[in-house]
């Protein structure tokens, strides 16, 4: 394994960065006696501090810290930043070799003590590294045998850390002193001389043959596919489902009108969007990205809406002064233009060879584009601007919404019969506080209305129609 | 599960032949976890008949040889009887997160006591074969309750021996016991099965936050 054996646990400790003498419950897997590894310290400690054996540095420290000592974090008191840290002399050194401090002996012990129990929270990084090597040292000089159990805790951020460090633990009886080594053990539940072992290499991947790795894939049970269940490891349960926040492409659409009533895009099935701006349409082609003008307005008018036929081949294009026009997109030749309307054309929808209209003034036309007397049928039943329509996928119903707050559904079956007929309004809903923005939602809703599931769950049909 | 025998023979099973016994047990309980915990691809395995059932063991030639290395040592820690535990750890690829521990626990059946009456009868290897069998189902029964582990993952092998266990050196080095954190996972005893020189116990902790 690549885990370093020296650690208890993987997780990150704050503490264990810079220390470099190891305390001697920490000595994994090493074979030091308890004399040799303290010496070692000592020495260490010595080269890591400049003030040691001075008497300057031990009063300089003195002096600066009584005052902040009690009043803050113990970390900031331990040593003045840069100074590095409080000193030991030889005599305190020899003292705490012992075990046993006599000179100042109730501050160091307090230092000792506070410093384990209170985590470092409040104290910068910096400060930290800087107080490691000076309490390390200290420690196991002045407190060879206390039991320092603490120390796991101050560490540790949350208990389950703690729990986990003492599971991973495995305690090496030789590299330190019996008793202390028997109260790790007592408290923790390890056993003593007991090794972990792992095989010195990796066990092999499995082969790694991209063309065999796709076959897997396919062949794989629904619910191993990644993502098919939600699963309880940690390192899955953070994926949902991505929504895309970016449009995926952007198209530049100058002088589109600025007018909601409009119905100025339409994408057809053949992966074209249709856009009209102002007087002009346009075509991109979605699969090529290549865009095609396709023919304007009338003079002094704009197209106030558009729509492909189902199988995408024609453009319908209503314009604003009352003219239905049709395209034919291969040719990009408009094939007629049907007259009739008095006002704007706001919105259009296809049923096979019909194309519906709907008009400012409230009502609807069908056009039949493949004869010269084109309007085969009208439809009255707005006092508003029509501004929502669609025919439900098999032409038996359409679906109106006006400005008048009222969506009609209609009967689709409109037959060779003569200009003027009147279809029958089968269906009119009201909406009780109209508003201008309120169109918006009778034009999403008349499209959803062409599915007669929902029509037939939501709205109820008058009886003489069932 | 049938109890212990406390008063086995050893005329029946040596401890060599049970070390080898339970050495093949080994073998045929890791191929099992890892079709089923799909460490390694599932066309990689195939088909045996043993223990009176068919299990799956792996056609990979440099995981056969790998586990085949791994398992000779445990063979000689057995016969010394300086191995206590045996931990198959199946650890996520890129996070290296351990996700299952399958640890199996081995214990030294207590040595008869030396009175020289009739012993009681030696466990009939049928049985013992019933066991394990049956350690094997329940190992492939747990994919019922743990979790469905949907990232790519690596298996490791740790072997729990005493101080004194003779390890060489260059193949076997100490490690971290790839623990998962007490409150973060869930266990489950399995069965049991036991010679009359060994017992082994077999238990699965996973990762489970709930």
């Amino acid at each position: 394994m690549s885990y370093n054996p020296k650690t208890p646990s993987r997780h990150h400790r704050s503490r264990s960065e810079t220390k470099t003498p190891l305390t001697p419950s920490h000595n994994y897997g090493t074979s030091q006696s308890p004399t040799k590894s303290l010496y070692r310290k000592k020495s260490q400690a010595d080269i890591t501090n400049p003030f040691i054996d001075t008497r300057d540095g031990r009063t300089h420290s003195r002096a600066g810290s009584p005052s902040k000592k009690r009043s803050t974090s113990p970390i900031k008191k331990v040593t003045s930043a840069g100074s590095g840290g409080i000193p030991v002399s030889r005599s305190l050194r020899k003292q705490a070799s012992v075990g046993l401090i006599r000179k100042g002996g109730v501050e160091s012990r307090i230092d000792v003590i506070t410093r384990d129990y209170v985590p470092p929270a409040t104290s910068s990084q910096s400060q930290q590294q800087l107080s490691q090597p000076r309490s390390e040292g200290k420690r196991s000089k002045s407190q060879p045998a206390r039991d320092t159990r603490d120390r796991f805790i101050t560490t540790r951020d949350t208990t389950d850390d703690v729990t986990a460090a003492l599971d991973m633990m495995t305690l090496n009886a030789e590299s330190s002193s019996p008793g202390h080594t028997a109260r790790i053990a007592a408290a923790t539940g390890v056993p003593l001389g007991r090794r972990v072992l792992a095989y010195h290499e990796a066990p092999p991947a499995s082969t790694s043959d991209s063309m065999l790795g796709q076959q897997r894939e396919l062949v794989r049970p629904l619910y191993t596919r990644p993502g098919a269940l939600p699963t309880s490891t940690s390192s899955t349960t953070n994926k949902t489902r991505r929504i895309a926040t970016q449009p995926e492409r952007v198209l530049d659409a100058p002088g589109i009108v600025d007018d909601f009533y409009l119905n100025l895009l339409s994408w057809s099935c053949l992966n074209t969007v249709a856009v009209a701006l102002a007087e002009n349409s346009y075509i991109w082609k979605a699969d090529s990205g290549e865009v095609v003008h396709l023919g304007e307005a009338p003079e002094g008018s704009y197209i106030s809406s558009l729509e492909f036929s189902n199988d995408g081949q024609f453009l319908g294009v209503g314009i604003g002064a009352g003219e239905v026009e049709l395209w034919d997109i291969e040719t990009q030749t408009k094939l007629r233009t049907m007259t009739g309307h008095s006002t704007q054309v706001a919105c259009l929808s296809w049923n096979k060879h019909i194309l519906s209209s709907g008009c400012g003034d409230g009502s609807i036309w069908h056009h039949d584009v493949r004869v010269a007397r084109h309007k085969i049928g009208e439809l009255t039943g707005h006092q508003g601007e029509v501004c929502g329509l669609k025919w439900r996928e098999d032409g038996e119903l359409l679906a109106s919404g006006g400005n008048d707050n009222v969506v009609n559904i209609w009967d689709g079956r409109v037959g060779d019969v003569a200009p003027g007929t009147k279809g029958y309004r089968k269906v009119d809903e009201t909406q009780p506080h109209g508003s201008r923005k309120s169109q918006c939602f009778l034009s999403v809703l008349s499209c959803l209305l062409s599915n007669l599931d929902f029509i037939e769950r939501f709205i109820s049909f008058p009886s003489y129609l069932k | 599960m049938a109890p212990t025998k406390q008063a086995p023979t050893r005329q029946a099973i040596t401890l060599k032949g049970s070390t080898n016994l339970v050495t093949e047990f080994f073998k045929y309980a890791a191929n099992t976890i890892l079709f089923q915990r799909g460490v390694y691809p599932a066309d990689d395995f195939h088909m045996v008949k043993k223990y009176g059932q068919t299990v799956l063991v792996t056609q990979d030639l440099s995981l056969e040889n790998y586990l085949e290395k791994i398992l000779k040592q445990v063979n000689k820690w057995f016969l010394t009887g300086s191995i206590t535990q045996l931990v198959l750890a199946i650890i996520a690829k890129d996070s290296r997160v351990t996700l299952e521990r399958w640890v199996f626990d081995i214990n030294l059946v207590d040595p008869p006591s030396s009175d020289s009456s009739e012993p009681a009868p030696a466990k009939p290897e049928s049985e013992i074969q019933a066991e394990i069998r049956n350690i094997l189902k329940q190992i492939v029964s747990t994919v019922t309750f743990l979790p469905v582990i949907d990232e790519p993952t690596v298996f490791n092998i740790l072997a729990y021996t005493s101080e004194s266990a003779d390890i060489p050196a260059d193949e076997w080095v100490d490690t971290d016991p790839l623990a998962i954190e007490a409150s973060k996972s869930q266990q489950v005893k399995l069965r049991s099965f036991s010679t009359d020189v060994h017992r082994i116990e077999a238990m699965v902790a996973y990762r489970y936050e709930g």
